[in-house]
């Protein structure tokens, strides 16, 4: 029998790693794809609780935040776009133009 | 048998993230991610958000990772150094550290302080019998409840499409 903690507890894994890609790689792209797939460890969870508590609401905020994330995606790849096209690099070492 | 099929999905979903973090080309770590996509969109299925898993193949899968791979082809990037010793040596171990805290934290709210509240109209027998489904449940509150927000959502597609357009163009007239 699945409970919905098998899900919680996946999905604090899935958070837990793409938490990690964040801080460790050095690609600009795919610390976005960590980004991603952090939301989708939160979607993960809140489609748990929606079963849980015999609501749509989960679903529908689970709907949201993809509506929000595919419209990231455009933004920062266009971001990424016009940096590499004046920087060459996608390193979020060597891009520290506004640091201080 | 449920208990298994999820843990093969959810084994398929650590490692495919593992492999997201760990591979040194950006291409492989897209494909990975759509690994990831696919598996989550079974997790859906299996509780009973089938409207939700679609979404997430036609959204996740099908356009969000094709704008990823457009990109990364486009721009010809040097596969990342893994091991590199440069000026940030303590970032990795720091970075592996506080991504554990993060999950041992995330784990131990679930543990604690569970959510529970009172249980809604939405049982899995009465939304077949009184919508006829989860698609037209989802619609049901979406188009109710939720109205403005999801009108807000189209001012929010709009922007990241005009966005987008200025942020590539070359130079603007």
């Amino acid at each position: 029998m699945v409970t919905h903690e098998h899900y919680l507890v996946l999905s604090a894994i899935l958070f837990g790693i793409g938490a990690i890609g964040v801080l460790v790689r050095r690609n600009a792209i795919i610390i976005f794809m960590c980004i991603e797939l952090m939301l989708n460890a939160v979607n993960i969870s809140l489609v748990a609780f929606s079963k849980q508590l015999n609501s749509m609401d989960g679903q529908v905020f689970v709907f949201f935040i993809m509506t929000v994330a595919a419209a990231e995606a455009a933004i920062g790849l266009a971001i990424m776009v016009s940096l590499f096209r004046n920087r060459e690099t996608l390193n979020v070492d060597e891009i520290n133009l506004m640091k201080w | 048998m449920e208990l298994i099929i999820f843990y093969i999905f959810g084994g398929a979903a650590l490692l495919a993230s593992l492999g997201l973090v760990v591979s040194k080309n950006p291409v492989h770590s897209a494909l990975f991610m759509v690994v990831v996509f696919f598996v989550v969109a079974a997790l859906f299925v299996m509780l009973g958000a089938e409207f939700l898993a679609a979404a997430q193949i036609l959204v996740y899968a099908g356009a969000i990772m094709v704008l990823f791979l457009f990109v990364i082809m486009l721009l010809r990037l040097q596969p990342e150094e893994l091991r590199n010793t440069s000026r940030h040596a303590f970032q990795r171990f720091f970075g592996v550290a506080l991504g554990l805290v993060i999950a041992v934290q995330v784990a131990l709210i679930i543990k604690r302080g569970f959510i529970k509240g009172a249980s809604g109209r939405f049982t899995p027998e009465g939304v077949v019998r009184d919508f006829g489904g989860n698609t037209e449940a989802v619609a049901a509150v979406l188009f109710t409840d939720y109205l403005f927000p999801f009108e807000l959502t189209s001012a929010i597609l709009l922007m990241a499409m005009v966005g987008a357009v200025v942020l590539t163009k070359k130079e603007l007239k």
